[in-house]
C-alpha cells in the first residue's frame, strides 16, 4: 500500500515531465524542423515569435508587447498587493487575538483564496472600472467625456483586480514567514524597550523579508497564467503600442495592454492555426510555462530557506 | 526597516502626483477605440497596425469580443467606430434616436459569406437549406420535425454512416451567430447540441480535425483544411460561396459614431479615408472579403470624403 | 491613551493602520458579494405599469412603428406566415388558414370561434383570444406541419375580472393590455399572469395601442390620449422562471433552456440556469473523481512516509504542475488530447485493467532485488526508484490498451462503442474531467497533505514502537485524524473545479444540454460567463442574470470554503491537544 502512495507520486511527476516535454517538442518541432506559418529558418521564426506584426492571414502576433505588458501588469499589482498584505498578515500574527474579528479575517483570506478568478473579473468591471473609473473620469477627466479614460478597462483596473486575486497568496506567505520567527527575538526586543511597531518592523520583518519575496513572486506567477479576469478588465487581442511611455508618470494607467497567458488564450480559440501551426501555441505556452516554472522554483527556494527553522524529524 | 518604508511612501506620493499631472497633457488625445465583430478582427487589427505606421501619434485600440459590443460602445462613447457582421436592429437604432438625437454612420464594409465547413475527408459535397435548419436548428426549426443525428440519417451511403453529427456554431453574442439564426434557422432557436465556440477560427481549427464536424462560419476564416460545401437549391442547382445567388451572403457594417466637438472627427475621417483607399482594399481583399457595390453615402470612400 | 512620545505615536498610529488594511480582505468580500446584488437585483423585480402625461424621457417612446401593431380591429387576416399562410377569423366563425396562391382552406380547430377579440402577441408568435370572460393565449409552432402550416396550441388561460372593451398585443413579449368597461388599463403578462398590473381611469376608453415596448397609448372616444410606461424584465418577475421547466413559445413540451438573446430579437429569451449549474456540477465531479486518488495517494506518501528534507524537495516538486495554468492544459486537451481522445481512452482503460496484475508482478520483481531496491528505511527514495515501475506499467498498459483496442470488431475503441450504439463527442465530458482533475490535483494535495503532516509524530512512533508496519500505523493512528482534513481538501478541490473557466470554456463543447453520459458535453456558468458577459448590454436581463449566476457560483464556493476551514480549525484544535 505504500508502494501505492509512493507510485502516486511518481505518477504525478511523470504526468508533470510528461505535458513540459510535448510543449518542448512542439514548440522545438516547429522551430526547427517545420515550415508554416511564418518565414523558414529558425532565427527568423525565433524572432517572429517576439516580433512578428499581426498576421492577417492567422491572426497571430509577437509575444514581445505580450511580455512586456504582463510585466507592467505584475509591477503596478505588487505596488497594490504588497503593503495590503503584508499588512494584514503583519495584523494576523503580532497584534490580533483570537477574537471574531480575527476569526472572521481568517474565514474571508480562505474564502477568497477560492473564489473563482472569474467573480474577480465581474467585479473589477463592475466596481473598478464602471464605478471608480466612472468617478475619476467625472472628476478629473470631465472634459473628455464621453469618451472614458479611465471608466473602461485599462492596466490599472487589471492590476487592482489582480492585487485581490493575489491577496490571499501573498498574506498566507507573509503569515508563514512571520510565524517562523523565533519567539525570542521579538522578547528580546521589547526587553531592550522597542514599542510594538519597532519590534515589528525593525526586528521581526527582515527576519520574515525572504517570505514576502516569496510570496510576491507567487502572486506574479498566478497573475502571468490567470486569463479569466482579464478577459473583462483589460487585456486586448492587439495594441500597437506599449503601456510605457517616456511621459511621466512613464506607465500610461489606462490603457489596455497585451497579456501573455490572453495571447495564448486568443491563440488557442481566435486564430486560423494551419496544421503545422500548433507549434506556435506550444512556443507561447512554452514561454508562458518557464516563466511560471523559473518564479515558483524562486519562491520555493526562499521559503524553504525560511522554513528550515521549522523542522519535526519523522519517525518512519 | 522605516526608512525603507519611507522611502516607499515618498515615491508612491510623487507617482500619484505625476499621475494627475499628466492629465494635462493633451498629447494623448488623438486615440482611436475600435471594438465589435470578431469576423471583421483580422482585418481592422492589420488595418490598425498599418494605420498607425503612417500616423503613429494616433493610439489605436482594437478589441474583437462580438457584434453585440458596438452599440453600447458607441453609444457610451467607449469608442468611435465599430464594427458588425449583421445590421443593426431597430431596438439599436433607437436607442441612438433617444440617447444621441442622431443615429450612428452606416457604412457598408465588406461583402463576407457565411459558408457550412466539413471535415476533408467527409464526401458530402453540398446540403439544402432544409437540411441546414435540421442540422442545427432545434427540433422544428424552419418547420423540419427529425434532427439527423447519425450522418447516416443525412446522407445514405455515408463513409462515416454510423458516427454522431458533431455540430459546431458561434456563441450567441456573436453577429455571425445571429445572422445564421435569421437567415438558415428561420429566426428559430439553435440546438443546444450545438458545440459552441467563441471565435470563427476556432471552428474552423476544430471542424478540420473532426471526422465527424459540420459547422458554419464566413468565408474569411476558411482554409484548405475544411471542405466548403455547396448549397442545393430546390431547382437541383448547387450553389457556392463564389455564385452570386448564394443565400448566405451577407454586408459586414462599420459604423461611426463621432462627438459634436470640432477636433474629433478629424481621427476617424483619417482612418475611413485610409479603409476606403488602395492599400485599405488591397489588405481587405487579403483578408477574403470582397467590396460592396453601394452608394456613396454608404461607402467607406463616399464617407470619408463627405467628412473632408 | 496618551501617548508618551514620537515613539510610542508611531507605533499606535502604526498599529492603527495595519489594522485598518487587514480590513481589506473583508472589505473585498463583502464587497464582491454587494456588487453582484446589486446588478442583480433589477431582474427580480416585479414588472411595473404607471401612469405618465408626456412621452418624453421613454425609452423608445418617440420612435412610433407601424409593426408593433400587427393586427387592426377591424382587418381579420391577423397573421401571414412565411409559407404564404393567413389566419383569418372573425367573431362568431370558425378560424381558416387561407393560403394566398393556391387558396387552400384549413380550419385552425385549436382556435375558438367564438372570440370577441383576438390580438397578435409578441411578434407573430402568439395569439391571445378573447372568449367571454377569459383570455387564452396560443403559440405558434412549425412542428408538426402538414403542408407547412403552423400548429396552433393553446398555453394559457387567464380570467379575467371585467368585461373588455379593448385589447392590444406586446410586440416583443407574451403580454397584453386591455381596457376594461369599468374604466380600468390592465396589463397581463402570460408568463406570470396572477401578477396583472391595473390602473384606474376616470374615463371611457375606445381603443388602445402598444406604441412601444414600453409604452401604452390608450384613447378616449373623444380623441384624448392617456400614456402608460410598462416597464419589465425578461423573466417577467417571476424568479422560479430561472429554475423550473418552461413551456417556451414553439416548444411542445417543457424544458430547461439557456438561450439567451444579447439584444431585442425576435424570439423568446430562455434563462434557465438549471442546465448549467448541472454541468458545471457534473464537471466538478468528474473532476473529483480522477483527481481524488492521485492527489490523495501522494498526500499520503509526502506527508506521512516522507523525512522533512525530502518532503521540502518533493512538496515543490508536485505543486509545479501549477506551473501549468489552466490555460496551458486547456490548450494541450484541445489541440493534443481531444484529436487522440479515444486512443487515450483505450490506453487508459488498459492502464487501469491491468493495474492489478501488474501491481502484483511488480512487488514480486522487487522482492526479487531482495528489497535491496526498496527498503523501509528507504521510503524517501521510494518514489524516485520506483518511476521506472511506474512508467514500464503505464507503456504495458497503454500497449496493452491500444492493441486491444485495435483488436476489437470495428478497429479502434471509438468504432467498437459506435457499434454499440455510444458515441464519443469531440468535446465530451470525460475529457473535462481528466483535465480539470490533473488541474485541481496540486490544490487538492496541498490542503490533504499539510493535514496529514499535521498529525504529531509521536503518536505514528508510539505505534512503530508496538510492532506496527509502516501502513498499519498510518491507516489505525494517522488517517483517523487526517481525514477530516483530507476531506476538507477534497471540498476545496471541488470549489475550485467548479469555478474553473478556461478549461471548460476550450473543453466542455458549451452545449446546454443535460445528458448524465460523460461522453456528451456541457455547460458550465462560469464558462457561460466568460463567454456571454463581456459582449452583454449592460442594462439588459441577459447582463442582470449573468450576475445572479455569479452569485449563485460565489454561493457554492463560499459555502464550501466556509465548511472545509470550519473542519480544518475543528482539526487544529484537536491535534494540538496530543
Amino acid at each position: 500500500m505504500i508502494g501505492l502512495s509512493a507510485s502516486m507520486v511518481s505518477t504525478v511527476l511523470l504526468i508533470g515531465s510528461g505535458l513540459f516535454i510535448l510543449l518542448v517538442a512542439s514548440a522545438g518541432d516547429w522551430l526547427f524542423l517545420s515550415s508554416e506559418p511564418f518565414e523558414a529558418g529558425f532565427l527568423d521564426r525565433l524572432n517572429d515569435v517576439f516580433f512578428a506584426k499581426p498576421n492577417v492571414e492567422n491572426g497571430l502576433t509577437g509575444l514581445f508587447p505580450a511580455i512586456v505588458g504582463t510585466l507592467s501588469l505584475v509591477m503596478v499589482m505588487t505596488l497594490f498587493v504588497a503593503p495590503l498584505g503584508v499588512a494584514t498578515a503583519i495584523y494576523l500574527s503580532e497584534y490580533a487575538r483570537d477574537t471574531w474579528y480575527t476569526k472572521l479575517i481568517r474565514i474571508s483570506i480562505t474564502n477568497l483564496a477560492g473564489v473563482p478568478a472569474i467573480i474577480y473579473g465581474i467585479f473589477g468591471l463592475g466596481f473598478f472600472v464602471y464605478g471608480l473609473g466612472g468617478q475619476v473620469d467625472a472628476l478629473f477627466y470631465a472634459d473628455r467625456l464621453p469618451s472614458p479614460t479611465f471608466g473602461t478597462p485599462g492596466l490599472l483596473w487589471a492590476a487592482l483586480t489582480l492585487a485581490l486575486v493575489n491577496l490571499p497568496v501573498v498574506i498566507v506567505a507573509v503569515t508563514e514567514g512571520l510565524d517562523a520567527v523565533p519567539n525570542d527575538l521579538r522578547e528580546a526586543s521589547i526587553a531592550l524597550g522597542a514599542t510594538k511597531s519597532e519590534t515589528v518592523f525593525k526586528a521581526v520583518m527582515p527576519a520574515a523579508l525572504p517570505s514576502v519575496f516569496s510570496g510576491l513572486i507567487l502572486a506574479t506567477a498566478r497573475a502571468a497564467g490567470e486569463v479569466s479576469p482579464l478577459l473583462l478588465v483589460g487585456a486586448v487581442k492587439f495594441s500597437p503600442s506599449l503601456p510605457l511611455s517616456s511621459r511621466a508618470p512613464f506607465i500610461e494607467f489606462e490603457q489596455k495592454f497585451m497579456h501573455l497567458g490572453f495571447q495564448l488564450f486568443d491563440a488557442v480559440l481566435f486564430a486560423r492555426l494551419p496544421p503545422g501551426g500548433l507549434g506556435w501555441v506550444a512556443c507561447i505556452a512554452l514561454i508562458l510555462v518557464l516563466l511560471i516554472g523559473v518564479l515558483n522554483v524562486t519562491a520555493v527556494s526562499l521559503r524553504a530557506a525560511v522554513l528550515k527553522r521549522q523542522t519535526v524529524e519523522n519517525p518512519f | 526597516m522605516t526608512r525603507l518604508f519611507r522611502r516607499f511612501f515618498v515615491v508612491s506620493m510623487l507617482f500619484s502626483a505625476s499621475f494627475l499631472w499628466a492629465q494635462s497633457d493633451d498629447e494623448s488625445d488623438r486615440s482611436l477605440i475600435i471594438v465589435g465583430s470578431d469576423t471583421l478582427a483580422k482585418l481592422v487589427t492589420a488595418w490598425a497596425e498599418q494605420f498607425y505606421v503612417l500616423n503613429p501619434t494616433i493610439l489605436i485600440e482594437v478589441q474583437a469580443v462580438g457584434s453585440a459590443a458596438t452599440p453600447p460602445a458607441l453609444l457610451l462613447g467607449t469608442a468611435t467606430i465599430g464594427t458588425m457582421s449583421r445590421r443593426m436592429n431597430a431596438d439599436e437604432r433607437d436607442a441612438f434616436t433617444v440617447r444621441k438625437q442622431r443615429p450612428p454612420i452606416e457604412i457598408s464594409l465588406a461583402v463576407d459569406a457565411v459558408v457550412l465547413i466539413v471535415h476533408q475527408q467527409n464526401p458530402l459535397e453540398s446540403v439544402s437549406m432544409a437540411e441546414v435548419g435540421q442540422i442545427f436548428g432545434m427540433p422544428g426549426t424552419c418547420g423540419n420535425s427529425v434532427r439527423p443525428v447519425f450522418w447516416r440519417d443525412l446522407r445514405e451511403d455515408s463513409v462515416l454512416a454510423d458516427r454522431k453529427l458533431q455540430v459546431f456554431g458561434r456563441t450567441a453574442t456573436s453577429g455571425t451567430y445571429q445572422y445564421f439564426r435569421r437567415a438558415a434557422l428561420c429566426d428559430g432557436d439553435p440546438g443546444i447540441f450545438v458545440n459552441e465556440m467563441p471565435g470563427g477560427a476556432g471552428i474552423v481549427n476544430t471542424v478540420a480535425r473532426v471526422p465527424g464536424g459540420i459547422g458554419y462560419t464566413a468565408t474569411s476564416y476558411t482554409s484548405n483544411d475544411v471542405k466548403i460545401l455547396g448549397i442545393e437549391r430546390p431547382d437541383g442547382r448547387v450553389l457556392y460561396p463564389e455564385d452570386p445567388e448564394y443565400p448566405l451572403k451577407r454586408t459586414l457594417y462599420l459604423y461611426v459614431m463621432t462627438d459634436v466637438r470640432s477636433e474629433r472627427p478629424s481621427i476617424e475621417c483619417e482612418f475611413l479615408a485610409y479603409v476606403a483607399g488602395e492599400k485599405g482594399r488591397d489588405l481587405l481583399r487579403s483578408a477574403g472579403f470582397s467590396i460592396p457595390q453601394v452608394a456613396d453615402s454608404q461607402s467607406a470612400l463616399g464617407v470619408a470624403d463627405a467628412c473632408g | 491613551m496618551p501617548v508618551a512620545n514620537w515613539r510610542h505615536f508611531k507605533s499606535v498610529s502604526l498599529g492603527l493602520l495595519i489594522r485598518a488594511a487587514s480590513f481589506t480582505v473583508i472589505f473585498a468580500l463583502l464587497g464582491m458579494v454587494v456588487q453582484m446584488m446589486v446588478v442583480a437585483a433589477p431582474i427580480f423585480a416585479a414588472s411595473t405599469l404607471e401612469r405618465i402625461d408626456s412621452p418624453e424621457g421613454v425609452r423608445g417612446a418617440l420612435v412610433l412603428r407601424a409593426e408593433s401593431q400587427d393586427a387592426d380591429l377591424t382587418q381579420s387576416t391577423y397573421w401571414v406566415s412565411k409559407d404564404g399562410w393567413q389566419l383569418q377569423g372573425s367573431p362568431g366563425n370558425p378560424w381558416l388558414w387561407v393560403h394566398d396562391q393556391t387558396a387552400v382552406r384549413l380550419n385552425v380547430r385549436e382556435l375558438p370561434s367564438d372570440f370577441s377579440i383576438a390580438q397578435m402577441v409578441g411578434h407573430q408568435r402568439g395569439l391571445a383570444v378573447l372568449v367571454g370572460n377569459t383570455l387564452e393565449h396560443f403559440h405558434f409552432s412549425q412542428s408538426t406541419s402538414i403542408n407547412n402550416v403552423p400548429a396552433v396550441e393553446r398555453v394559457k388561460t387567464v380570467l379575467v375580472g371585467s368585461d373588455i372593451v379593448a385589447l392590444a398585443g406586446h410586440p416583443r413579449l407574451a403580454v397584453v393590455a386591455f381596457a376594461t368597461s369599468s374604466s380600468e388599463i390592465q396589463v397581463v403578462d402570460f408568463r406570470n399572469p396572477n401578477a396583472s398590473l391595473r390602473i384606474q381611469v376616470d374615463v371611457e376608453i375606445d381603443t388602445i395601442v402598444w406604441v412601444s415596448p414600453s409604452l401604452i397609448r390608450a384613447l378616449t372616444p373623444s380623441g384624448d390620449a392617456l400614456l402608460f410606461v410598462f416597464r419589465a424584465t425578461d423573466i417577467g418577475g417571476d424568479w422560479r422562471r430561472l429554475l423550473s421547466p418552461i413551456e417556451y413559445e414553439g416548444y411542445p413540451s417543457e424544458e430547461y433552456l439557456w438561450l439567451p438573446l444579447p439584444s431585442a430579437q425576435r424570439a423568446e429569451p430562455k434563462y434557465s440556469v438549471v442546465p448549467l449549474i448541472f454541468g458545471t456540477l457534473k464537471a466538478a465531479l468528474l473532476a473529483l473523481l480522477f483527481s481524488a486518488p492521485l492527489s490523495l495517494g501522494c498526500a499520503i506518501y509526502v506527508g506521512c512516509f516522507m523525512s522533512e528534507a525530502q518532503r521540502q524537495r518533493v512538496r515543490p516538486a508536485i505543486d509545479m504542475l501549477t506551473a501549468f495554468p489552466t490555460v496551458v492544459l486547456g490548450a494541450i486537451g484541445l489541440f493534443w488530447l481531444a484529436p487522440r481522445f479515444g486512443e487515450f481512452l483505450s490506453a487508459l482503460i488498459g492502464v487501469i485493467a491491468l493495474f492489478p496484475i501488474l501491481a502484483i508482478l511488480g512487488v514480486f520483481v522487487v522482492r526479487g532485488l531482495g528489497w535491496r531496491w526498496v527498503r523501509h528505511d528507504a521510503l524517501d527514495d521510494w518514489p524516485l526508484r520506483l518511476l521506472p515501475l511506474v512508467l514500464l506499467v503505464i507503456a504495458v498498459g497503454a500497449a496493452a490498451g491500444l492493441s486491444g483496442a485495435a483488436r476489437l470488431p470495428g478497429g479502434s475503441l471509438e468504432a467498437y462503442l459506435l457499434s454499440s450504439g455510444v458515441s464519443i463527442s469531440h468535446f465530451n465530458s470525460l475529457l473535462v474531467g481528466i483535465v480539470l482533475g490533473l488541474a485541481i490535483t496540486p490544490t487538492i494535495f496541498s490542503i490533504a497533505e499539510e493535514a496529514i503532516h499535521a498529525v504529531p509524530r509521536n503518536l505514528a512512533a508510539g505505534a512503530l514502537a508496538l510492532g506496527s508496519t509502516p501502513w498499519q500505523g498510518y491507516r489505525d493512528v494517522v488517517l483517523p485524524l487526517a481525514l477530516p482534513g483530507m476531506i476538507a481538501a477534497i471540498m476545496v478541490g471541488f470549489g475550485r473545479a467548479a469555478g474553473e473557466t478556461m478549461i471548460l470554456v476550450m473543453l466542455s463543447g458549451n452545449t446546454g444540454i443535460m445528458d448524465l453520459s460523460i461522453f456528451e458535453g456541457l455547460r458550465s456558468v462560469s464558462a457561460s460567463l466568460a463567454l456571454e458577459l463581456p459582449e452583454a448590454p449592460k442594462t439588459s436581463s441577459h447582463y442582470q442574470v449573468l450576475f445572479v449566476m455569479g452569485l449563485l457560483l460565489f454561493g457554492l464556493t463560499f459555502i464550501v470554503n466556509t465548511v472545509a476551514e470550519i473542519i480544518r480549525a475543528r482539526v487544529r484544535m484537536r491535534v494540538r491537544g496530543l
